[in-house]
């Protein structure tokens, strides 16, 4: 007999979704055990703090579960919607938490090889992989200041101030970075050259 | 700060884009931000672009185990707070505020596509102006049959581009198509679909013609009907 988990649980992340999206609780266990890795690795990450983290990652599949109808495909991958909940989560918890920089050796930590996971869909993998490239190939001021602004949820006045330059560098180290980020990435094939990705 | 909205230009707006698209602006710099994209092309078009990389960075944290019963507990969460959103107004906290930030960046970067942010946007007040912009409104319902078992659901939008997506899950192999009830009872053909062994799949399709006629004809929100290929009815969805 196979239940109704079981049968949710070979649907694709999108089917999964629409199924959160009418209410069903088998369709959330099947997401939280997809992304229960993802999402606390992201939470634990920015905050370093593991109760935060869990805390975090719980609230983000609680927005999951009640927006699950929003998710637009043509905006990208499920993995990358979850995440950005869960990262948009972390930054506003964190400035209201501290004042200090993102560690720069966590940042190196950031460009590291993924572990291994099982779970991990082989195009996500492929995209990570294309992403950890893109992010290397810039320069050190240009990642720096897109870590601190993305992995560490600081502004640019916090930026400029960590780095010891002025606040206008600081806003066009960050645009610049995010740009050529995107070239590279549309040069990969990750993200289209039109306006709208997915 | 109302007057520094009102006089956000093009420039300011570049200046600032890259924060904006990651989301590290204070609320009271975001509002003037998004309001001038949402009359603007070319700075809605860059917040799009900038944005799209900036969620994919989310995607560089390695995976990490949660601690023991994270799974029960996320999911017990999950279902207690939808119990507690439809018995209480919903929380507006600042991480609301944060969610629904996220929501209008995601709102003002598809407008040009009409991007569907309904759920969201009915959730923050502020964002109501916005629907005016060409959001488009979701249907959902899942399939069961007369036994009250579930064979799936359906999901349809209606907007730029009005589309059906269907999941059938647990059904016996053949070819299975799927309709939409007109309020006389009669029935519009979407498509058909083969279900092979596995029973089931994820299919959609865009809704035009008759079809699209009879998901816009009724005062309710419409029904759909899978039927075998000789017209016996397997499952309906009624669509909310």
């Amino acid at each position: 007999m196979v239940t109704w988990t079981e049968r949710v649980d070979r649907l694709d992340d999108r089917a999964v979704l629409a199924a959160m999206a009418q209410g069903d609780p088998a369709s959330a266990t099947v997401f939280v055990r997809r992304y229960q890795r993802p999402v606390y690795g992201l939470a634990v990450t920015m905050c370093h703090d593991s109760r935060l983290a869990e805390d975090l990652a719980q609230q983000t599949f609680e927005r999951v579960w009640r927006h699950a109808g929003s998710y637009d495909p043509r905006r990208g991958s499920v993995r990358t919607w979850v995440l950005t909940i869960t990262r948009r989560l972390c930054i506003d918890v964190l400035r209201a938490q501290r004042s200090t920089p993102l560690d720069p050796e966590r940042i190196q930590l950031l460009l590291a090889p993924a572990p291994d996971s099982v779970e991990d869909r082989a195009v996500d993998s492929a995209e990570v992989g294309r992403m950890r490239r893109a992010i290397a190939s810039l320069s050190p001021e240009h990642r720096r200041a897109v870590l601190f602004a993305s992995m560490g949820g600081h502004t640019t006045a916090e930026i400029a101030r960590f780095e010891h330059i002025p606040l206008g560098t600081a806003k066009t180290r960050l645009r610049q970075g995010l740009q050529r980020l995107r070239s590279q990435l549309v040069a990969d094939g990750v993200i289209s050259a039109e306006v709208r990705d997915g | 700060m109302a007057e520094r909205a009102r006089a956000v230009t093009c420039i300011d707006f570049d200046e600032r884009s890259a924060e904006l698209a990651l989301g590290i602006l204070e609320p009271t710099d975001h509002d003037g931000l998004t309001s001038h994209a949402a009359g603007c092309d070319r700075c809605a078009a860059e917040l799009g672009a900038l944005a799209g990389v900036a969620d994919r960075l989310s995607m560089l944290a390695a995976d990490a185990e949660p601690p023991v019963g994270f799974e029960l507990r996320a999911v017990r969460a999950m279902v207690d707070s939808n119990q507690a959103g439809s018995a209480s107004a919903p929380r507006r906290t600042r991480l609301g505020w944060v969610v629904a930030a996220a929501a209008a960046v995601t709102l003002i970067a598809g407008l040009t596509g009409g991007i569907i942010a309904h759920t969201l946007a009915r959730e923050d007040g502020r964002l109501a102006a916005l629907d005016r912009l060409g959001v488009t409104s979701t249907r959902s319902g899942l399939l069961v049959d007369d036994r009250g078992t579930q064979h799936g659901n359906v999901l349809l939008t209606d907007g730029g581009q009005p589309q059906l997506t269907m999941t059938l899950a647990g059904l016996d192999r053949g070819v299975y198509r799927c309709s939409i009830r007109r309020p006389d009872g009669s029935l519009a053909g979407v498509a058909g679909w083969p279900v092979d062994d596995r029973g089931g799949g994820t299919w959609t399709v865009p809704l035009t013609g008759a079809a699209l006629d009879a998901a816009r004809s009724g005062p309710v929100a419409p029904t759909v009907v899978v039927t075998e290929a000789d017209g016996t009815v397997v499952s309906t969805a009624q669509l909310r």
